[in-house]
């Protein structure tokens, strides 16, 4: 069986809140390190990876390896009847057919409780070859976000540029153009407002900024994020929680090679 | 580089065609692997006109030479030869030596780079005949049995069509083409030229996508060039493998 307890139920309503809009069904496989779930949204464009380790939770127990068959949005609308600071436990007996949520406010003179009907969800999984990224850049969640949304105005696709000198996000369309620029930067202040650029060669590739911007409401977890990318290949974008991560496969926009 | 091109014609049509061009055929082989395309690209079976133990067939041959002593098909491209390299006839191309070929064509395909962009141009007779373009073939019997493949020999494009792209197939007339096939070594390399005479216009970036089908081969329209090189959103399946797992 599976239980396990978080002190509050924000870390888990805000997970995922970032995952609902791009998520229907899907599997989580819960084992004795944690919770895993990896799907890809409808249009295969954005492939979720989310890790949630036995050391992130207050209370963890998981004897053997359960598959909770869940709907997000249904998981999100129940969360959304925790209070933030509420505890909240997650429940399932082995081979049963519900997942049962607990909510508890710290004087513990409340509790809810919601059953959650599981699916047996036939999913597909991809198996995520090792790569070794040209470009990796950590920088402020909020600022990419806030970044993204500005040239959102302009076009539907971002182009990302990564060398030396630092990242350029662009965007051109019928309005005009515009472009934010970055430079690698130590903030000794606030060491999230810095920005950290390892480079083997600089690369340039375009997104949907629909998805991304799906993609940056994991912002609220993490201070930092972190981008990585290689020419021709789908970009990683990694929110690192106290035990885990959420990470994103973004498929990139590209020129068909008449040649490949 | 040749890298796609255009026949859209039925085994009949070519067989009629090549006939009235005054070329012999003996034999009509393998003509259901075929595939009648305005969008032809390496690996797929097309017909080549070529000579063996006397007789002279149209086979549907695999486009990308697969020599008689590879044991699989290689990893590299193929499907093009340059002209010089069978000037000095490098082992790869050994079979250039007695074993030559003609491939039919409607019209082909190069890309023009424009920036970062890569424009497709589609390249035909001006009358719209059938094009003859120089070829090698040869026959491989560790691969599969009897696997015959091909490769387009390329020169240097004509000055009428080198602002466009550097290199072009071979395209003569179809009497050249015969002396080609059945000519002695090394006389026939004086046969490597190309007319450049051709007609040729922008095409849709659809081309460049291997097995898009419609009327490739037409003309772009005005409005639809500003649009030309755009990006097309690709997905998670074309990068990662699936493994499907179905629970227990």
């Amino acid at each position: 069986m599976l239980e396990a307890k978080l002190d509050a139920a924000s870390q888990l309503k805000k997970i995922v809140e970032a995952i609902r809009d791009m998520l229907g069904e899907c599997n989580i496989e819960c084992n004795e390190t944690g919770l895993a779930l990896q799907s890809l949204d409808k249009s295969h464009i954005v492939l979720v990876s989310l890790l949630l380790g036995s050391d992130g939770f207050s209370e963890y127990r998981c004897d053997r390896g359960v598959t909770l068959g869940l709907n997000i949005n249904s998981l999100a609308t129940v969360l959304r009847c925790a209070n933030n600071d509420d505890i909240l436990t997650l429940r399932s007996e082995d081979r049963a057919n519900e997942l049962i949520l607990t909510f508890e406010d710290s004087k513990a003179d409340r509790i809810s409780e919601f059953n959650l009907r599981l699916m047996d969800i036939d999913q597909e999984y991809l198996a995520i070859p090792e790569t070794e990224y040209a470009a990796t850049v950590v920088m402020s969640a909020a600022v990419l976000q806030r970044t993204l949304r500005d040239l959102s105005a302009l076009s539907e696709a971002v182009t990302i540029e990564i060398d030396k000198e630092g990242i350029r996000f662009s965007a051109e369309g019928d309005l005009g153009k515009g472009s934010t620029h970055f430079k690698p930067c130590v903030d000794m202040e606030n060491a999230e407002n810095s920005i950290n650029i390892t480079l083997s060669e600089p690369v340039s590739l375009s997104f949907n900024l629909q998805y991304f911007s799906n993609i940056t409401k994991a912002s609220s977890l993490s201070s930092t994020v972190t981008l990585q990318m290689t020419a021709g290949m789908p970009a990683q974008i990694e929110y690192k929680l106290p035990s885990g991560h959420v990470r994103y496969y973004f498929a990139p926009k590209i020129e068909d090679d008449p040649y490949a | 580089m040749c890298g796609r091109y255009a026949l859209e014609l039925t085994t009949e049509q070519v067989v009629t065609a090549l006939e009235s061009n005054g070329l012999r055929i003996d034999n009509v082989y393998d003509a259901e692997r075929g595939l009648e395309s305005l969008n032809i690209a390496p690996t797929s079976y097309e017909p080549v006109y070529y000579k063996e133990n006397d007789e002279h067939n149209l086979r549907y041959m695999h486009w990308g030479l697969v020599p008689s002593f590879a044991h699989e098909v290689f990893k590299f491209p193929t499907h093009n030869c340059k002209s010089d390299s069978l000037a000095h006839l490098k082992p790869m191309w050994r079979s250039a030596k007695t074993r030559r070929a003609a491939v039919p064509m409607q019209g082909y395909y190069e890309w023009h780079s424009e920036g970062k962009k890569k424009l497709p141009y589609y390249f035909k007779d001006k009358d719209a005949e059938l094009l003859c373009v120089l070829g090698i073939w040869d026959r491989n019997e560790h691969v599969e049995d009897s696997l015959y493949s091909f490769s387009i020999v390329t020169t240097d494009a004509g000055s009428s069509i080198e602002h466009v792209h550097h290199r072009m197939p071979c395209i003569v007339r179809f009497e050249d083409a015969i002396e080609w096939i059945d000519g002695n070594w090394p006389k026939v390399l004086d046969l490597i030229m190309s007319k450049d005479d051709l007609e040729f216009y922008r095409v849709s970036t659809a081309v460049n996508k291997i097995g898009s089908k419609g009327q490739l081969n037409e003309p772009l329209k005005e409005e639809e060039v500003a649009q030309v090189g755009d990006k097309r959103q690709s997905t998670m399946d074309s990068f990662f493998s699936p493994k499907r797992i179905k629970k227990e």
